[in-house]
């Protein structure tokens, strides 16, 4: 098989229905969340998916688990289409998919213990019957995520771990299925920084021991730099911008990925740089402005932007970007 | 090119500057958590800092160091299980801890004033942004005039950025970088000195984060304010900040001007947690992180709290705690390989 064709995603979108602004309207409103995403991810690849709150990323995560049903558009895992499936077919694929939700908290049930929380997605798949197969399973899952030695954490409640720990049950309980693509949404967005580089180098490890693919989705594109083989940016449920992380990094050319590269903080007051600030938050995607989507708060728009949707522009076999500033 | 960060003149000087009066001294400042039948809990011990007019200082340090008590505690707004046990807090001479009530009422709010963390999340849903704030000139101002009420919330709304029609929008209406907005526009009711913000931008996307700091720099420069920024994040006050207290399990780790911290500190936490920063300028570069956890303060070592997490510690450190070492006029490290260079 080759590699192109492990995930792919084609003209993906998916709107909400907003309800009729007014009782006697007669067309409903939609939430474009997702709005036409393409892209494919490859085996053991790391793709970062960056934009700002509310631009569909986790929509995207969801579509791609099949938790939610699509609008347009299709899936292909494996050379197969994977858009719409029954529950059975589902849950075959969902071993081989699995998420990390935003609020890893939550997702944690207080009142079991890590080896019962690792336990169960083994239990719901019926895999391993055999108990002492199952703690061998749960077991090197928490290993490989960093709970070690597992005995020390196996009979412990999330309530006497640490932030940065039940994170580290949350992969685990991911891993134990022993998955291909791991989709991890803002998997270190609410924990310390110290124990941020700590998560980060642990997927970053997975995808060399494991050959995992992973999808990380963050606001916080300085987060992704060492390990992100691509970079997606999206913005108002598109990507508009697609490259490799050095291109995206040090060559960025959609001037929305550039406001997000200047706002990352750097360390270091002596490099303050300028901040290019978008003003404003993202447009509500129930009226997603006419031409660019970007141009109400891009800073170098010019009058054509305000009436044509620019269309993706390849700079490098790798990188595209959406900007009418880059049509030659 | 914006991925790569440039120096740029007009916004890189610290604002530190000798002449300036100081607002808030704080001096060895000790706190503890009772509870019966346990050891008290010393959850910050002998921390000192000061604030100087339209300065603006960052607190930074990982969950449970104790930034929330320090801050709560300069305004005797602890728990009861909280206690002040030693320590001074000065604002414009007047001793904090040991002034009455009465006398501390005509503070709280009017000349310093706290945006709670996570407060933004508490709004109440079924009342207007523009009633609470209202609600709140009121409460802290009884003899503020009727009719200038209105006029006051459009006017704090527009200080933070807020269009006046969104006053009578309900919170839900509002995204989480306008509630916090919203939550800065009620601080500044009673037009305080001092403002005190408890991580305000740690749930918001690094947009909304940018948006904040600029507005919190902007009224300093505007309206003279002085600010403490609490943050756990180490990148975001270099951003803004002229000075920056790194605390380590209620302790002072490192005290300095903003240059010092990131350009030469000398505290191994301090360094540590730059380590772990994600650089930009070398993105291919692994983070390092910082192993272990915070101390427990039902546990607390014998010696130096980071010692056990310390890449460097030596055996004193695990029997003996440092003091705090002055190493220039602006720079305080506890650290016991400090003293032996010295
Ligand atoms: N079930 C739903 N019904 C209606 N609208 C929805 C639904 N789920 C998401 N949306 C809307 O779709 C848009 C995209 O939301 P999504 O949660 O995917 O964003 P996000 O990029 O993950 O944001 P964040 O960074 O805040 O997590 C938002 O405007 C959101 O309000
Ligand atoms: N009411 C209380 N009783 C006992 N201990 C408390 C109480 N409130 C806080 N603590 C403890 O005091 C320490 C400092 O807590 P504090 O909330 O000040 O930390 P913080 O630095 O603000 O953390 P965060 O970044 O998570 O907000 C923690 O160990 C905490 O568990
Ligand atoms: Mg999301
Ligand atoms: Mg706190």
């Amino acid at each position: 098989m080759s590699k192109e064709n492990f995930l792919e995603v084609r003209g993906l979108k998916k709107y909400f229905d907003a309800g009729r602004p007014a009782l006697f309207s007669r067309e409903s409103r939609f939430v474009h969340a997702v709005d036409d995403v393409s892209f494919n991810l490859r085996r053991s690849e790391v793709i970062a998916l960056v934009g700002e709150s509310g631009c569909g990323k986790s929509t995207l995560s969801l579509l791609l688990m099949g938790l939610e049903e699509p609008t347009e558009g299709t899936i292909s895992f494996e050379g197969r289409d994977i858009t719409h499936l029954n529950d059975k077919e589902r849950k075959g694929l969902r071993r081989k998919i699995q998420m990390i939700f935003q609020d890893p908290y939550e997702s944690l049930n207080p009142t079991q213990t890590i080896e019962e929380i690792i336990n169960e997605p083994l239990l719901v798949h019926g895999i391993a019957p055999d108990k002492s197969e199952r703690d061998e399973r749960v077991k090197k899952a928490m290993e490989d995520a960093g709970l070690k030695p597992a005995e020390v954490y196996l009979y412990r409640f999330p309530h006497e771990l640490s932030g940065g720990q039940r994170q580290r049950v949350v992969i685990a309980a991911a891993l134990v299925l022993e998955p291909e693509i791991l989709l991890a949404d803002e998997p270190v967005s609410m924990l310390d920084v110290s124990i941020r580089a700590e998560i980060i180098n642990l997927l970053a490890e997975l995808r060399i021991t494991r050959q995992i693919a992973v999808i990380f989705i963050t606001h916080d594109l300085g987060s992704v730099g060492f390990f992100a083989d691509r970079v997606a940016v999206m913005y108002l449920g598109r990507i508009v911008e697609i490259g490799t992380m050095l291109e995206v990094l040090e060559k960025p050319q959609h001037p929305y990925t550039k406001a997000l590269l200047s706002v990352i903080p750097v360390p270091n007051p002596r490099l303050r740089r300028e901040r290019i600030i978008l003003q404003g938050e993202t447009p509500n995607p129930i009226d997603v402005p006419s031409g660019c989507r970007f141009h109400p708060r891009c800073p170098v728009a010019i009058s054509t932007c305000k009436h044509s949707d620019p269309p993706s522009i390849t700079l490098s076999k790798t990188h595209q970007a959406s900007c009418l500033l880059l049509v030659k | 090119m914006p991925g790569r960060p440039t120096v740029e003149k007009d916004r890189g000087e610290a604002q530190i500057n000798p002449t300036k009066r100081t607002v808030l001294e704080v001096q060895n400042l000790s706190i503890n958590y009772i509870s019966e039948g346990k050891p008290p809990a010393r959850a910050v011990e002998n921390v000192s800092f000061t604030l100087k007019e339209g300065e603006l200082i960052g607190l930074v340090g990982e969950s449970g160091c104790g930034k929330t008590t320090l801050m709560l505690s300069l305004l005797r707004l602890l728990p009861s299980a909280g206690q002040i046990v030693d320590g001074k807090v000065f604002f414009n001479g007047k001793d904090l801890t040991t002034i009455s009530e009465k006398e501390l009422n005509k503070i709280r709010w009017k000349e310093i004033s706290i945006v709670f963390q996570g407060a933004m999340n508490a709004l109440n849903p079924v009342r207007t942004v523009g009633d609470q704030i209202a609600e709140a000139i009121t409460k802290h101002m009884p003899d503020f005039p009727k009719d200038k009420i209105q006029g006051r919330v459009i006017e704090l709304l527009d200080l933070v950025g807020i269009a006046a029609d969104h006053k009578e929008h309900y919170p839900h209406q509002y995204s989480g970088g306008m509630r916090q907005r919203a939550m800065i526009a009620m601080a500044l009711a009673c037009n305080p000195q001092v403002i005190i913000a408890d991580e305000p931008t740690t749930a918001l996307d690094v947009m909304i984060q940018a948006q904040i700091l600029e507005l919190l720099d902007n009224l300093r420069k505007k309206l003279g304010l002085a600010i403490v920024f609490v943050t756990h994040d180490l990148g975001v006050v270099a951003e803004i900040c002229d000075k920056v207290l790194v605390m380590y399990g209620g302790v002072t780790a490192e005290y300095a001007d903003v240059d010092t911290i990131y350009n030469s500190a000398r505290h191994p936490y301090t360094q540590e947690l730059l380590k772990a920063f994600p650089d930009l300028t070398k993105p291919k570069k692994k983070l390092s992180s910082i192993p272990g956890y915070p101390p427990r303060l039902d546990a607390l070592p014998d010696g130096c709290r980071f010692a056990p997490r310390c890449p460097v510690a030596i055996a004193r450190c695990h029997t003996e705690q440092p003091m705090l070492h002055k190493l220039g006029d602006m720079h305080i490290a506890s650290c016991h390989l400090v003293e032996a260079s010295k």
